[in-house]
């Protein structure tokens, strides 16, 4: 289900009716189900993979954090991870029998992991804690890792090795998986994963509350495309009562509007001119900076969009969802796009790996070599296809170049410099958008190739223009978010008298309408 | 400017100077209804339809008019203030004297010419018209209307059957983007944006396979003009339409007071196009009625064959693909065509279908394709004639 269709219309308020009728615990329960719903509407297959996270982490963050599983853990566990593998997987519902030999297996696999796990608790229970600890640390990085690895890059590595091999003159097939990318895996295999490092840092105690783990780990609202939530961050208001008024409400539902505002109008109406110019066999200057330029807004609409209809949703619950974009098109350096640019991945990574790395505390090569790792593993994270690699090495070089050449305590450009500086920067950052869209590395070669050879042939040989609703929505944006910038707030608009914003949101909502012509697509980071 | 901008609060909670009372959000709803209402006064004022007709509109006139229903549309056309309308008013009906240049008789054209009658959609006219560019001695007439279905070309073709003995060949294109609306009985009911009031007959299958001839409410411009201003007549059309055509919508036809409001027009369109999608998806060759279509496209071609030849004229096929399909259409009419031994000519095979520099804002491949499709189609009918010993 996307929150651009019709299907989410539907259950969205109905999900808010019945959370508002219930108290905590029910509250909790139907979100869990909600959820479950929210991604199964997909391929009902895929939630076994959730559940097996969710139970993987949840074990090993209490062994882990207390070195035992109760009782009430253990079974909630073993019959949370049997049942998604007997309903998710083993039942074909439309035939209303056993799904084949993927059903079987699945079921059987999981009989066989709650045995294997069975029988190894006395032993990690004996362990000495500290080993116990790297034990069930190692367990869960190598369980979500795994699953990631499996599911997502598996095919791509199996490819690049082949290719290698190639290239030494070793002729060998390729051995390929027919299998679909689950939605979303990124996301909550990183989600999870935070959860066991914060336990296994000590920066968090684990929960025994196996449902309230469970919703954390598939909260819809954030479930498929981000942001990244810190178990720190969320788990707390999902255990504690939330208290819902009406400046919750109405945040929440200005935010809903705004994000379908940038995904419908914006996005979708300039999604058609991206596609046709990264189509294009022998695409002009002109046509490579429109679609590069057009392909910066739409990636940031359709992301940022989506984070404003998640944080919407979840204000509408009383629930707060990080802020994941902060205007990163106003950044003049890269180091500050990247607090501003998908900030949930951004943080993770920096805490996660970066900073294990050694972070900048080992001199300047090292940190050199950490900011490489971390942007070329977060490039990957992306996609597993080697345009995500180069943008990831392209934003880690430009990183090393800025950290190489302005000092530390430098003071930040003001005025027209700082402007000047927004202005060049953000040219470099729709370069690395060209890294990023481009369908190969021919395509990446020959587009640089026109920017370089053409510089100013303005010609465009696509027919496809950017939708008026996108033209005159990013405009709208554009003020709305430079008066954002400005004035250092979120929520400027508080301070206007109430017949202009409203004057705003009839605009905004105007332009949604127009942009519900728009050819809709699912969201650019569902692939992820 | 702020001096490091990245201090920006991750969290603006706590920037929430003026908490939100229930009163405050009525009283933004009620403002917000009021600048939408505005907003929707001022569209119709500033982009207002003008009197002289589409040709003195501009790309806003056009936009904020394309959510009229199809009734509203189809009115307007008849108003004769909007005469420029006359084209899609008179387009697409099976009338005899309707032809885009009639071909000569045979006695008037040199010995060597190639003559062709088509049946077809837009991609035909501009493939066929561009025979005559690229071998002055090769004539077409051409029968059509705009994105013309398989059964509205096979209709067109039984109106002007008589032309079968003037041609060397008897050509219908078949455009895959328009299969789905083999379902369908009338241009209005599925094209929204432009939409013509005429009509052609549904062909559906029966038990034993055989092809059966639906007749649409009307038939005629004349019919047509008498109808729609006579509600009881006019309600007897929706209603059959309803029944039988398989992409009908009182929705998106049935004129309301709602076609006056700007922002329900951009709504009824959105609206129409989404649910449009979903049919020409459950209709067409990858969705769950695609069945259904390919075995009456396949029957009414094989018709179209077999009455061609019955009239002593040689049948052809043009096949216009969908962008990057792999030749579904041709894969699918393919075994029929063997068995038959009918020439086709897929335009995607010669041109290509990759590259959006080839197409024009309308969706039509630039003229220089049309020019490389014709002279590769003009080739293929030479040899056809030799084959025969002609």
């Amino acid at each position: 289900m996307t929150f651009n269709s019709l299907a989410f219309v539907v259950f969205l308020p109905c999900v808010l009716g019945l959370y508002y009728l219930l108290k905590l615990r029910g509250q909790n329960h139907m979100l869990l189900a909600a959820s479950y719903l929210f991604y199964g509407w997909w391929d009902m297959r895929f939630l076994y993979l959730i559940a097996a996270s969710t139970v993987l982490d949840f074990l090993t963050g209490l062994l882990i954090g207390r070195g035992r599983v109760d009782r009430r853990g253990a079974i909630w566990s073993a019959g949370w991870l049997l049942g998604a593998a007997v309903v998710f997987v083993g039942i074909d519902w439309s035939t209303m029998s056993v799904n084949g030999a993927l059903g079987v297996w699945t079921v059987a696999g999981s009989a066989g992991m709650i045995v294997v796990g069975w029988l190894f608790y006395p032993r990690l229970r004996a362990m000495e804690e500290q080993r116990r600890r790297r034990w069930c640390l190692f367990f869960s990085m190598a369980g979500n890792l795994g699953i990631l690895g499996f599911f997502k890059y598996f095919n791509f590595f199996a490819d690049s090795a082949v290719t290698a091999l190639h290239s030494v003159g070793l002729d060998v097939l390729a051995p390929r998986l027919d299998i679909l990318l689950p939605v979303g895996i990124s996301f909550y295999t990183f989600q999870t994963m935070s959860y066991t490092i914060d336990v296994y840092r000590g920066e968090l105690e684990p929960t025994d509350r196996f449902l309230d783990f469970a919703l954390y780990v598939s909260y819809f609202p954030q479930l498929v495309a981000g942001p990244i939530e810190r178990a720190s961050h969320l788990l707390p208001r999902l255990l504690e009562k939330r208290t819902l008024n009406a400046d919750q409400f109405a945040r929440g539902c200005f935010l809903i509007l705004f994000g379908l505002f940038k995904k419908v109008a914006i996005a979708d109406g300039l999604a058609p001119c991206v596609d046709a110019v990264f189509a294009l066999h022998d695409p002009t200057f002109g046509d490579v900076t429109l679609g590069v330029v057009c392909f910066a807004f739409q990636i940031y609409c359709d992301f940022s969009g989506y984070t404003d209809i998640a944080r919407g949703c979840g204000k509408l619950m009383g629930i707060d969802i990080m802020l994941n974009f902060n205007l990163p098109y106003f950044a003049s350096n890269p180091r500050e796009f990247w607090t501003r640019w998908h900030i949930s991945l951004s943080t993770w990574l920096r805490d996660y790996l970066y900073i294990p790395l050694g972070g900048n505390r080992h001199g300047n090569w090292n940190t050199y070599r950490n900011l490489m790792i971390t942007m070329l593993l977060g490039g990957l994270w992306h996609g597993a296809a080697w345009n995500f690699v180069l943008w990831g090495f392209f934003h880690g070089l430009l990183l090393c170049v800025h950290r190489a050449i302005v000092p530390r305590n430098a003071e930040p450009a003001r005025g027209v410099r700082q402007l000047l500086y927004m202005a060049g920067f953000f040219l470099l950052t729709c370069y690395g958008w060209l890294l990023f869209r481009a369908r190969s590395f021919e395509q990446i070669v020959t587009m640089s190739a026109t920017l370089l050879r053409d510089l100013g042939d303005w010609t465009i040989s696509i027919p496809q223009r950017p939708a008026f609703s996108a033209t005159f929505g990013l405009s709208l944006l554009l003020v709305w978010e430079a008066q954002q910038y400005l004035r250092d707030q979120q929520l400027f608009y508080r301070r206007i008298p109430l017949p202009i914003r409203a004057w705003y949101y009839a605009a905004v909502l105007f332009f949604l309408l127009m942009g519900l012509t728009n050819a809709g697509g699912q969201f650019i980071y569902f692939q992820f | 400017m702020p001096a490091d901008s990245s201090s920006i609060s991750s969290s603006d909670d706590a920037l929430a100077e003026r908490p939100v009372t229930v009163r405050g959000m009525a009283l933004a709803a009620l403002w917000t209804l009021l600048w939408l209402a505005a907003a929707d006064v001022a569209v119709n004022v500033v982009f207002a339809w003008p009197a002289e007709g589409p040709t003195r509109a501009g790309e806003f006139d056009k936009y904020f008019y394309y959510g009229q229903s199809a009734e509203k549309k189809m009115r307007d056309m008849l108003d004769p203030r909007h005469h420029p309308f006359q084209s899609l008013l008179t387009t697409g009906w099976a009338s005899p004297d309707l032809a885009s240049h009639p071909l000569p008789p045979r006695a008037e054209s040199p010995p060597d010419s190639i003559r062709v009658l088509g049946f077809g959609m837009s991609f035909t006219f501009r493939t066929l018209h561009a025979l005559s560019q690229v071998d002055p001695h090769a004539q077409a007439e051409i029968y059509g209307g705009p994105s013309s279905t398989i059964n509205h070309s096979f209709n067109q073709f039984l109106a002007h059957r008589d032309r079968v003995p003037e041609a060397d060949f008897v050509v219908m294109g078949i455009l895959a983007q328009c299969l789905p609306m083999i379902h369908t009985m009338a241009h209005a009911t599925w094209n929204i944006e432009y939409a013509s009031p005429h009509t052609y007959p549904r062909f559906v299958l029966d038990e034993q396979g055989e092809l059966v001839r639906e007749d649409p409410p009307y038939d005629t411009l004349a019919q047509f003009e008498e109808w729609i201003n006579e509600p009881s007549q006019w309600q007897q059309v929706r209603d059959q339409l309803s029944a039988r055509d398989a992409f009908y919508t009182s929705w998106a036809y049935v004129q309301t007071p709602l076609d006056r409001s700007a922002v329900a027009r951009l709504i009824r369109r959105s609206v129409t196009q989404r649910a449009f999608a979903q049919r020409t998806q459950r209709y067409g060759l990858d969705g769950e009625q695609s069945e259904q279509t390919r075995r009456v496209a396949i029957a009414l071609v094989r018709w179209f064959v077999t009455e061609v030849r019955a009239d002593g004229g040689r049948p052809l096929i043009l096949l216009y693909e969908n962008p990057q399909q792999d030749g579904q259409l041709k894969a699918m009419f393919a075994p029929m065509f063997e068995e038959l031994d009918v020439p086709s000519f897929s335009m995607t095979e010669h041109v290509g279908d990759t590259d959006p520099a080839d197409f024009d804002d309308t969706g039509h491949y630039l003229r220089p394709f049309d020019l490389i499709a014709a002279r590769d189609l003009l080739t293929l009918l030479r040899s056809e004639l030799q084959s025969q010993g002609l």
